[in-house]
């Protein structure tokens, strides 16, 4: 769930009081997303966790100056990016976000379509009967594989909308990308999901 | 007119709100009608839903031990 601007103001109150298990739920709560958004920068684990400990250094020095005139998380994720780019032009690794790869404007998966632009290998229909997916631990270690393997840009933006909820503004405003740039990596993100899926109920995964 | 090709390139933009007029008409009118498209919809929409149920990642305990500190010495100085 979106926080709204007033949870925001209520947790920012709360972290200016000096309320430690506030702070704490906040870390915790931010980690996915934040290491995740380094990762796309860095290249590596421990350096994104590096570039996140960074971060969190930063917020606690800064927070009287924030202002409410973004969300909390997008605050965050701007001090976070800031960092990150200063560890990559470091390492001398590529900006990503800066412009979307040839490849990612293609179609995806146009193998699987005729010239005629219908199904030629059809989505293969899961199984009849009830079932949670989301509840079945084989179902999510599957979308979390896939989710590993995508490009670190589309996880990035998969993990940030998907996995952790945030607006499309949010991502846009810390990514420094367009709507457009970010609605055709979040596709190529989600339909990579989709197809790991079809595959995990065909029995393939 | 929606074939089923632009149709599954087109439902990102279609959740986004980026689809309009009639345009989104006949992107909705061609899932209506289309049975594989319609699978690979739910499929899209499964996979979303396994995707928000993905435990938390758990912070390593260096790393919010650093940052609380960080929070308390910040908290102390005022």
């Amino acid at each position: 769930m979106t926080p709204t601007a007033k949870d925001d103001a209520d947790l920012v109150r709360r972290l200016r009081d000096g309320e430690e298990a506030a702070f704490r739920d906040l870390v915790r709560s931010s980690h996915r997303a934040l290491v995740g958004v380094a990762l796309a920068y860095v290249g590596s684990h421990a350096a994104a966790e590096e570039v996140v400990q960074e971060t969190w250094t930063a917020v606690v020095s800064q927070l009287d100056r924030f202002e409410g005139r973004s969300s909390l998380r997008t605050w965050i994720g701007a001090i976070l990016v800031n960092r990150a780019r200063t560890r990559a032009v470091r390492d001398k690794r590529t900006i990503p976000f800066s412009s979307l790869a040839p490849e990612e404007s293609a179609d995806v998966e146009p193998e699987r379509f005729t010239p005629g632009g219908v199904w030629g290998q059809p989505p293969r229909r899961a199984p009849d009967g009830p079932e949670d997916l989301a509840l079945r631990k084989e179902a999510r270690e599957a979308i979390d594989r896939e989710l590993q393997t995508l490009p670190e840009t589309q996880r990035t933006v998969v993990v940030l909308r998907d996995v952790e909820g945030w607006t499309s503004e949010e991502v846009c405003n810390v990514l420094g990308v367009s709507e457009t740039n970010q609605r055709v990596l979040l596709h190529r993100g989600r339909m990579r999901l989709r197809a790991a899926l079809e595959r995990f109920q065909a029995g393939d995964l | 007119m929606f074939l089923c090709r632009k149709t599954y390139q087109h439902m990102t933009d279609a959740d986004e709100g980026a689809l309009k007029g009639w345009t989104l008409f006949w992107y909705r009118f061609h899932l209506s009608t289309c049975p594989h498209c319609r699978t690979g919809r739910k499929q899209l929409l499964q996979s979303l839903a396994v995707a928000r149920a993905l435990p938390a990642e758990e912070v390593p305990p260096a790393v919010e031990e650093a940052a609380l500190a960080a929070f308390r010495q910040s908290r102390q100085k005022l």
